[in-house]
């Protein structure tokens, strides 16, 4: 699968996943890789960046298995960031479907 | 490589984050191995979860803004030293063209901070010229600051229980010193203030003098030829209006009387200094504020 769809598409993926709830690092990274198979090296410093960036506000919680593990739950900033890439990807998809359906076409 | 010396080489990688980041980083890190190892995987397959060090480097430096190639060591083989070459070319050549116009503003701001630097240091010498005059008739003239301190002598003159003139303290033993230094005799009191009180009546004639010859041969002359450039000011300017070439001179004539009584007042405040109408602090105190007033024009 071509590295630069990928990772056009990681950061949205990661957004949407964390909307309908609070996840930990590894969990997000599972999430995530349902949908497309990134390695962690990319995932955790996207994380990073978007917490750096405010789009993520992280809290520890205790856990039952081990060390506490560090959440990260969607900003308000972050919410209208989601919105905004999903939109914009919505509207970039179609453009390429129309193209291709002429292209084939033809 | 084994989790440990993998986390200790991004560790030794992440040095330019602050330590809070770091061990963050590393914590979470540290996490996600272990937990992939607990769903089945082993030590090497989880650690090669993250792929090449490097770029997970220069990927987490990213999300700092930190330069990716910040403390990179410089082993570079083959490939990886052709693309850095590639990647120092362009980034060179954007360089370049930016340099051309950080020049610019390089050189303007340059400029811009001679002028300052020029027009500060004007403004200080100047100061200094003013300071060093008013600093000497202030020397010369007791001010309040000497008062005060003979205010304070003489305080200190009452609460010492010794004997003032030969500075033998009763109550007190003498320690010998290691043969060198007597014991610290103090000042003989009863004298010295009188002394004083000479000297300060000296000075204080000293200065009157200093400003009665001033303003006698400097700011009255000044004065009435200021007081002449008016009137010729007023005649020229009537001279004008009434239709003859007479502009040159009423012009002349204004900057004279602008030049009098610059002059008038540097000579009223060499001769008299101290002597503000605005702020009623006194001599010693106008000093650093001054100091202070260009330190903050500059800034």
């Amino acid at each position: 699968m071509n590295a630069q769809f990928k990772k056009g598409v990681l950061e949205l993926i990661v957004l949407l996943s964390v909307t309908r709830r609070d996840m930990y690092g590894y969990e997000l990274v599972s999430e995530v890789s349902k949908v497309v198979d990134v390695n962690e090296g990319t995932i955790y410093p996207l994380l990073k960046r978007l917490t750096n960036e405010r789009y993520f506000e992280t809290y520890l919680r205790e856990s039952t298995e081990g060390p506490p593990r560090k959440y990260y739950h969607l900003t308000a900033a972050g919410i209208l960031y989601k919105d905004q890439l999903k939109k914009e990807w919505q509207e970039f998809s179609s453009r390429v479907n129309g193209f291709i359906k002429e292209s084939d076409r033809e | 490589m084994k989790r440990e010396e993998f986390l200790k080489a991004l560790e030794e990688r992440l040095q330019v984050l602050n330590r809070q980041e770091r061990e963050d980083i590393v914590s979470e890190y540290r996490q996600h191995i272990e937990l992939r190892m607990e769903s089945g995987l082993t030590e090497e397959e989880a650690i090669g979860d993250f792929g090449d060090l490097d770029e997970l480097v220069a990927e987490i430096l990213d999300a700092y803004s930190v330069n990716p190639d910040y403390g990179k060591r410089q082993r570079m083989p083959g490939k990886e030293s052709a693309k850095a070459a590639g990647e120092a070319v362009l980034a060179g050549t954007r360089k370049a063209g930016s340099a051309g116009m950080r020049a610019a503003s390089a050189l303007k701001g340059w400029i811009l901070r001679v002028l300052k630097g020029a027009a500060g240091l004007a403004g200080r010498l100047w100061t200094l010229l003013r300071g060093g005059v008013s600093a000497v008739s202030r020397s010369l003239r007791p001010g309040r600051k000497m008062a005060l301190e003979a205010q304070t002598w003489e305080r200190r003159e009452e609460t010492f229980r010794g004997n003032l003139d030969t500075g033998e303290i009763p109550a007190l033993r003498e320690i010998p010193a290691p043969g060198q230094n007597p014991a610290p005799r103090l000042p003989k009191m009863g004298t010295d203030r009188l002394s004083k009180r000479l000297f300060r009546a000296v000075f204080r004639l000293a200065v009157l003098c200093i400003q009665v010859l001033g303003t006698v041969f400097v700011l009255l002359p000044m004065a009435a030829v200021d007081f002449m450039g008016v009137l010729l000011f007023g005649g020229l300017l009537v001279l004008c209006v009434m239709g003859y070439p007479a502009a040159g001179l009423t012009v002349g004539a204004f900057g004279g009387i602008l030049s009098c009584t610059a002059l008038i007042l540097l000579a009223a405040d060499l001769l008299f200094p101290g002597r503000r109408s605005r702020k009623p602090a006194g001599g010693p105190a106008s000093q650093p504020e001054r100091g202070e007033e260009e330190r903050a024009h500059e800034a």
